[in-house]
């Protein structure tokens, strides 16, 4: 059974002398929508959802434990995940609260991969990115983190917030 | 019960709703809800354009309640949901909260934020991030500065005091209060610096603060500090303006050295080398020390072996002062221990003083430092006397051992045939024929007996300065004929002609006792070395101031290196036989040598083997 592991993402640079590392978003959101598409047809829109935040979730893990300082406090952790986030070009991070205790962060990711710019649907698409945050923060924190977005692009909210408890 | 309403009834609503919308106030037109209105009158697309207006109105109201609620600056106003006209102010409230997280993050202190993508705010926000950080680095390098200060002020051996411009004490390092003989920084905190000087030092110490006011700085100045006890202790003290920048106060820095140890150590060396120096200018010996081969330091003793001048010797080389035969052996003895090689640290060695006479000295040379350079140091005794005595020793050892051997070997001879003729003399019969020629036999041995003795008193008394010289009118013809007759036995009986070609008349100066036994042994040589039937001629003449001797024969005659070792009595030289076996002391020229001197004249041999020899003695008139 295949099991996800850092390696997998291949030698890019040598693999890619001349078309280089970077791909335009709009051949993210294909295979993103086109798999969204398949599973929600497949599988129901909530187990789809479900799958989506897992996948986020397992990415989340994967991103944290490979490219970000979990020996940081709090507040550089965040802004090293806010400069991580930028220059792999996932999204703007914006903090907007953090709990008194370390427990409860509100995230406002702008100009989101998955979702910004869409036109707005009335639902909430960004579950991918919800699994996301909630694997690199328990990860950091050690302990279980649920994510939920509470504001998206694709309900015409502009920015794509999130609550994590 | 819904309101049945007209089509103008609907418009004039309708109207009412934009115009408030437009204008933000209220028309005072009324109102109702939509369910309250009963528009069964429309049709549909009146209906549904009639109900978007009226949503329209419900989202604008919405959005404008949020965008009031936020320009009072209440972020925590929950944003309208499924409100497109709210968007950009909801943009704007997560903008507002990201950045008032921000703010919040910087009141505890993190500066490791960034803001992205705000426009002016970005830019002002990180720019005030920026300035922040270089603020608290700024900060964190200032603290690490006074903990670095700080340490430095607590581990410095010297004592450090920071006062004010009265000279009260504001901050002493442990230093400084153990210096003080204090234990603790309050004992000593805001006392006036001036009351750890010693008090004939007061004057001193304010006149250096006046000048620290001024900015002169002052290093390593020597005071005299008391302690609680009220005990002494030197010091070096350096003190300089700082200002402290807070508050522009004038403060002043000192660093106090504890050099009591120096001092004494100084003091130690001084004593020692005042020491060193009364011995260097009263030691009998003469002491030197040289460098690079000439002299760089002589005591007064050195003065009076040497006869130069202290001034003198410190301007001349060592090799000056050597005789040319130590120089050698002297240079490479020091270059010898330059190598790291053996070479003796104690000789003798010869010198030539100032007034150009030979001293022998004693010395012993070391290595040392003088004046921060590699030096050789040596103390030189003169012997020149000891020296003397040793010769004049060796010298009396000769003596004895040539009279010793005189005694065993030339004596032994003749004694013993005396001896063996004697014994024959008495065992046996003789006729008078018989008996007298033994007798004349016997009187020959013991005339030369006689003889030798004679020679051996005569040298001995040389030896010891006995002979004295008694210089008086003589003729020498005479003392030639007298011994031409006592040798005539034995001229005869070698067939020997001896002319004596010396005027009759010729009368000089001389000692008539040493002239004959010099005249007797050249003559007795002269027979003892020719052969039978030669020929002996003595002659004398006058040559302005001097009187020449010469006694030449036809003998045998001596190489040059016979000649020349004749007249050394270091060499002992051993009497040759003669051409018939007669045998000699060695004694005989050497008498003729010393008591030719003692007329301040000379012998001088001319001689060829085979071909005879002149000995010429010539003295002064």
């Amino acid at each position: 059974m295949y099991r996800f592991k850092w390696q997998d993402l291949g030698n890019i640079e040598n693999g890619r002398p001349n078309l280089g590392k970077n791909t335009p978003v709009a051949v993210y959101r294909l295979m993103q929508y086109t798999m969204r598409s398949v599973l929600f047809e497949q599988f129901g829109p909530v187990e789809a959802s479900q799958l989506f935040y897992k996948a986020g979730e397992l990415a989340g893990v994967e991103f944290c434990k490979n490219l970000l300082d979990t020996s940081l406090g709090i507040d550089a952790f965040l802004a090293d995940l806010q400069r991580c986030m930028k220059e792999f070009e996932i999204g703007i991070l914006r903090v907007e609260e953090t709990g008194v205790d370390g427990s409860n962060f509100v995230l406002v990711i702008a100009e989101d991969l998955d979702c910004s710019g869409l036109p707005p649907t009335g639902e909430t698409v960004c579950e991918y990115d919800e699994g996301f945050l909630a694997g690199v923060m328990s990860t950091y924190l050690n302990r279980k983190v649920v994510a939920k977005e509470i504001d998206c692009w694709a309900k015409g909210d502009r920015v794509c917030r999130f609550r994590l408890t | 019960m819904a309101v049945y309403m007209s089509k103008s009834d609907w418009l004039n609503v309708v109207n009412n709703i934009v115009k408030e919308m437009i204008s933000g106030e209220n028309s005072g037109y009324p109102l109702p809800g939509y369910s309250e209105i009963d528009s069964s009158g429309l049709s549909d697309a009146e209906q549904q354009l009639i109900r978007n207006i009226f949503q329209l109105r419900d989202k604008f109201a919405e959005a404008s309640q949020f965008a009031n609620v936020l320009s009072e600056g209440k972020l925590e106003i929950s944003p309208p949901r499924d409100n497109n006209l709210a968007s950009p102010v909801k943009n704007i409230h997560a903008s507002l909260k990201h950045l008032n997280w921000h703010t919040h993050q910087l009141v505890k202190g993190d500066l490791n934020q960034q803001i992205d993508f705000l426009g002016d705010f970005s830019n002002s926000f990180n720019k005030l991030i920026e300035v922040l950080r270089e603020k608290k680095q700024a900060e964190a390098r200032l603290i690490n500065s006074k903990k670095q200060l700080q340490a430095v002020f607590d581990a410095s051996p010297d004592g450090l005091v920071i006062s004010n411009s009265s000279g009260a004490i504001l901050n002493a390092s442990d230093a400084a209060v153990h210096l003080w003989n204090y234990s603790d920084f309050s004992e000593v905190a805001g006392r006036n610096i001036v009351d750890f000087v010693h008090p004939e030092e007061h004057g001193k110490t304010l006149f250096f603060l006046d000048e620290l006011k001024q900015g002169i700085e002052y290093s390593r100045v020597e005071y005299r500090m008391v302690r609680s006890d009220g005990s002494e202790f030197f010091c070096e003290v350096s003190g300089r303006k700082i200002i402290e920048t807070e508050n522009i106060n004038e403060l002043f820095l000192f660093a106090i050295r504890d050099i009591t140890q120096r001092k004494l150590a100084e003091q130690a060396l001084r004593e020692s080398e005042e020491r060193f120096r009364t011995l260097f200018d009263t030691a009998a010996a003469g002491i030197y020390i040289v460098r690079d081969g000439r002299f760089v330091e002589v005591n007064p003793a050195i003065t009076t072996i040497t006869g130069y001048s202290r001034c003198e010797l410190l301007n001349m080389e060592l090799k000056q002062l050597l005789h040319p035969e130590n120089y050698k052996d002297l240079i490479s003895m020091s270059f010898k221990r330059q190598k790291g090689e053996t070479a003796p640290f104690a000789f003798e060695a010869k010198i030539i003083a100032r007034n150009g006479s030979e001293k022998w000295v004693a010395v012993n040379s070391g290595r040392i430092i003088f004046e921060g350079q590699p030096s050789n140091i040596g103390s030189a005794f003169d012997i020149t006397e000891r020296k003397n005595l040793e010769k004049q020793l060796i010298s009396n050892l000769d003596i004895r051992d040539k009279f010793f051997s005189v005694i065993a070997h030339d004596l032994k001879g003749p004694v013993g045939s005396m001896d063996s003729f004697l014994d024959i003399l008495i065992k046996t019969d003789w006729d008078v024929g018989m008996m007298k020629e033994y007798l004349q036999m016997l009187k020959k041995t013991s005339s030369k007996v006689y003889e030798l003795l004679l020679d051996l008193l005569s040298w001995a008394q040389t030896q010891r300065g006995e002979i004295r010289f008694q210089p008086q009118m003589n003729n020498l013809f005479h003392l030639v004929q007298q011994n031409i007759e006592v040798q005539s036995t034995y001229l005869f009986n070698k067939r020997i002609e001896v002319r004596n070609n010396v005027h009759p008349d010729f009368n000089f100066t001389f000692d008539q006792e040493l002239l004959n036994t010099v005249i007797r042994n050249l003559l007795s040589n002269a027979i003892k070395y020719s052969q039978s039937g030669g020929e002996i001629i003595i002659s004398s003449e006058l040559n302005r101031n001097e009187v020449l001797i010469s006694i030449a024969d036809e003998g045998v005659g001596m190489t040059e290196e016979q000649t020349n070792m004749i007249f050394d009595n270091r060499l002992r030289v051993k009497s040759k036989p003669g051409t018939e076996g007669e045998t000699g002391t060695g004694l005989g020229l050497l008498l003729c040598k010393e008591f030719v001197a003692k007329h301040n004249g000379r012998i001088t041999i001319q001689s060829k083997p085979g071909s005879g020899s002149t000995f010429r003695v010539i003295l002064p008139v």
